[in-house]
């Protein structure tokens, strides 16, 4: 399966977080707690004004971030 | 005593929690980081004592903001007899994450599980065997709920006093990792509470829609607020008041007191108080529609939309909240800061606050507005505040430049859209009412005693009753300064007065014209005087446009500049209130000279058109021929040895 940039995924899409590029562990491990775990569904719901940053849904939870940060989650479609 | 904390992730209902458990009223909204410090209070219940601690929302002991690393080092510091871990029924699956991490810290663990109604998708009786830990279902907005749970910690504590804490620690780690947890305690019917939050959302934030719904919001509020409904309110507490205060003159006139006594007390104290009074109406109104948007959820998408904007000033989506709570108080407003990711973000976001225009701004709006826009006073009030705002962003892509980005990631936690609580929102609106009249009450009463003394004293210290102003201490130190606001069209001594008063809190504007033009108990009333030529504070229509446009930039208040103080250092405190007193002053002139000779505004227009044709073709052709980078020697975008520049990418 192809592996993509969240930021890249298709909106109302599902896809199963794969990998999480962020070197520092204390900041990996941050998102880990956010619901950001590898194998868990995720979605992108919409994007803002731009594309600067996505709506995205993660353990059914909303959250708005940003195109960087998008870039570091790897997803491959479920 | 008992020492309880209540932890758990932002915007579960920790601070609504702790309202209905310690009966107090703290800032509680539906959104993420409202609490940014710790404070506690003491309940009794069944004979005991509890002292109970709301601390900052938290995604884990690991901190990754100021307001987390807050809330981490108290724990670090504080065990507590017993953590309330509070959990969303919607969200439980991410919260228990936490509760795993505080269970491996031994800490004294119990679950309450908030909005347990909304959300019964699993199975909380299995999940308490699971863990070996109390569950109790709470919605944290009821007394009653909120009784049962005070019993039912009586009890626990009084339990675990029994108990042999080893064995307890040894049950509660027992449990597996989250998602065998999870597979355990699901239920068949997964109930997905955000269902109805994007339905919403496919309208609120469709990229056509969100731009018209935000400014028909934010103009509806403000013409509820200044338009017929504040208006008719205002009318209506002008007139008891005014009542009232024919009422104290007379009783203070007939005690046997001396003149200068009675006329302190008429005017200088009651006069004054009913003055600030009489503006209460229209901040509650105001204050109640922005509580009104913050627990609809609706802020947190305004947020997300404008965060790519925002970027563009250096800011992100989540400056947003502190920028909004700056239009109520900018000395709470600093504080909230903290929730931002990155020091220069918060330091970029504080200078920006004294621009938001605060409640005690408020006042003086209205009056001067009275004065000739009464018709349209919504529209004119609305049109200062996004004339701040402008201003405000413009100095945000100034800061940029100086305050450099650091990489900070934006992430936000978008809250569900909820039906707001209007007991809860009116207690906020009533809250921020209560802080203004102590305000009123304490500091303002004491400086407005201190300026009816040097209104109504001599330089001599002979009492002037109110008459020769020209001879009174405030008269002679006003006139001292009038040569520097007389380029600015404000060289009235009575004018200079107020402003100065205004420095020490921004409310004692309105209380000092009244002072120094001898009105009292009415905004009407004061709007009259200030056309009046014989009043020693009088205003021409190009006067007051600029009065109000230094009002509206010029320094906060020395409350606000302590709190940018204690949050960023003494240099960044006096950088503010020497840079915003001299932006004042350099808009103030500007205007000035515009309404003097408004062929000027061609001149203004023209070269803010050059400015941003000449940014655009810097940046047009820097990124078509990547050749017009700046020279490392010269730093200019122009240098034509082309072996000194720099490219973008290194």
């Amino acid at each position: 399966m192809e592996e993509l940039c969240l930021s890249d995924a298709q909106k109302k899409h599902k896809y199963k977080l794969v990998k999480i590029n962020i070197s520092n562990e204390k900041l990996k491990n941050y998102y880990m707690n956010l619901g950001f775990r590898c194998g868990e569904e995720i979605e992108v719901i919409t994007s803002n004004y731009g594309k600067k940053s996505y709506m995205i849904r993660v353990m059914g939870i909303l959250y708005a971030m940003d195109k960087n940060l998008c870039e570091k989650f790897i997803v491959e479609s479920e | 005593m008992n020492n309880i904390i209540l932890v758990g992730n932002p915007n579960t209902g920790k601070t609504t929690l702790f309202n209905t458990m310690t009966n107090s009223n703290r800032k509680a909204s539906n959104w993420h980081g409202v609490t940014v410090d710790v404070v506690s209070k003491k309940y009794k219940y069944g004979g005991e004592e509890y002292n109970v601690a709301d601390i900052p929302g938290i995604y884990s002991l690991s901190s990754n903001s100021k307001e987390e690393e807050i809330a981490s080092k108290y724990l670090c510091e504080h065990k507590g007899d017993l953590i309330v871990n509070i959990c969303d029924s919607n969200n439980l699956k991410r919260n228990l994450i936490l509760t795993l991490e505080l269970l491996k810290q031994n800490y004294n663990v119990i679950i309450v599980v908030n909005m347990s109604g909304e959300n019964k998708s699993y199975d909380l009786i299995k999940l308490s065997k699971l863990l070996k830990i109390e569950i109790y279902e709470i919605d944290a907005r009821k007394k009653k709920s909120i009784d049962k749970l005070k019993n039912n910690i009586n009890k626990y504590l009084k339990n675990k006093k029994t108990q042999n804490s080893s064995k307890i620690i040894e049950n509660q780690l027992k449990f597996g990792n989250l998602d065998e947890i999870i597979k355990i305690i699901k239920k068949d019917n997964i109930f997905d509470s955000y269902k109805k939050t994007i339905k919403a959302d496919k309208i609120i934030l469709n990229k056509f829609l969100f731009l018209p719904i935000f400014l028909l919001v934010i103009f509806s509020v403000f013409f509820i607020t200044f338009g017929p409904v504040g208006n008719f309110v205002l009318g209506i507490v002008e007139w008891l008041l005014s009542k009232f205060f024919g009422l104290i003159s007379s009783a203070i006139l007939k005690l046997n007191i001396s003149q200068v006594v009675a006329r302190f007390l008429i005017d200088g104290v009651f006069g004054s108080a009913i003055t600030v009074l009489s503006f209460v109406p229209q901040i509650v109104i105001l204050m109640f529609f922005l509580n009104l948007l913050e627990d609809t959820g609706y802020m947190s998408r305004v947020a997300f939309m404008f965060d790519g904007v925002l970027k563009k000033f250096g800011l992100n989506g989540k400056s947003l909240f502190s920028l909004m709570m700056g239009f109520g108080c900018t000395t709470s407003a600093v504080m909230t800061t903290r929730n931002l990711p990155s020091k220069n973000l918060r330091k970029r976001t504080a200078l920006l606050l004294p621009f938001m225009s605060c409640t005690a701004k408020l006042p003086i709006f209205l009056v001067i507005s009275s004065l000739f826009f009464e018709k349209y006073k919504f529209l004119f009030v609305f049109l200062l505040y996004i004339f701040a705002i402008l201003i405000s962003l413009i100095f945000s892509a100034v800061y940029k430049r100086f305050i450099p980005d650091e990489k900070t990631d934006f992430i936000l936690e978008m809250p569900k859209y909820r039906i707001p609580n209007l007991k809860k929102v009116t207690m906020d609106s009533l809250s921020t009412i209560k802080e203004f009249l102590i305000k009123v009450g304490s500091l303002i009463l004491l400086f407005t005693s201190i300026a009816w003394v040097l209104q109504n004293f001599s330089v001599s210290f002979k009492f002037l009753n109110g008459e020769n102003f020209s001879q009174s201490i405030l008269y002679f130190i006003s006139s001292k300064l009038t040569f520097l606001f007389n380029c600015i069209g404000l060289g009235n001594a009575g004018t200079i007065s107020a402003i100065l008063l205004g420095l020490v809190a921004k409310e004692l504007i309105v209380v000092g014209l009244c002072l120094i033009n001898g009105v009292t108990g009415s905004i009407s009333l004061l709007s009259e005087s200030l056309i009046l030529e014989s009043s020693i504070c009088h205003f021409s229509p190009i006067s007051s446009m600029v009065f109000l446009v230094f009002i509206l930039l010029y320094s906060p208040c020395i409350s606000a500049i302590i709190s940018i103080k204690n949050e960023f250092g003494t240099k960044t405190a006096l950088y503010v209130f020497f840079a915003q007193f001299a932006l004042s002053f350099a808009v103030s002139f500007l205007v000035y000279r515009i309404f003097l000779n408004p062929k000027l505004i061609y001149f203004v227009v023209g070269a803010i058109i050059l400015d941003i044709v000449v940014q655009l073709v810097i940046k047009f052709g820097y990124k078509k021929n990547n050749k017009w980078g700046r020279c490392n020697e010269c730093m200019s975008p122009y240098c034509k040895q082309k072996s000194k520049v720099v490219s973008k990418d290194s």
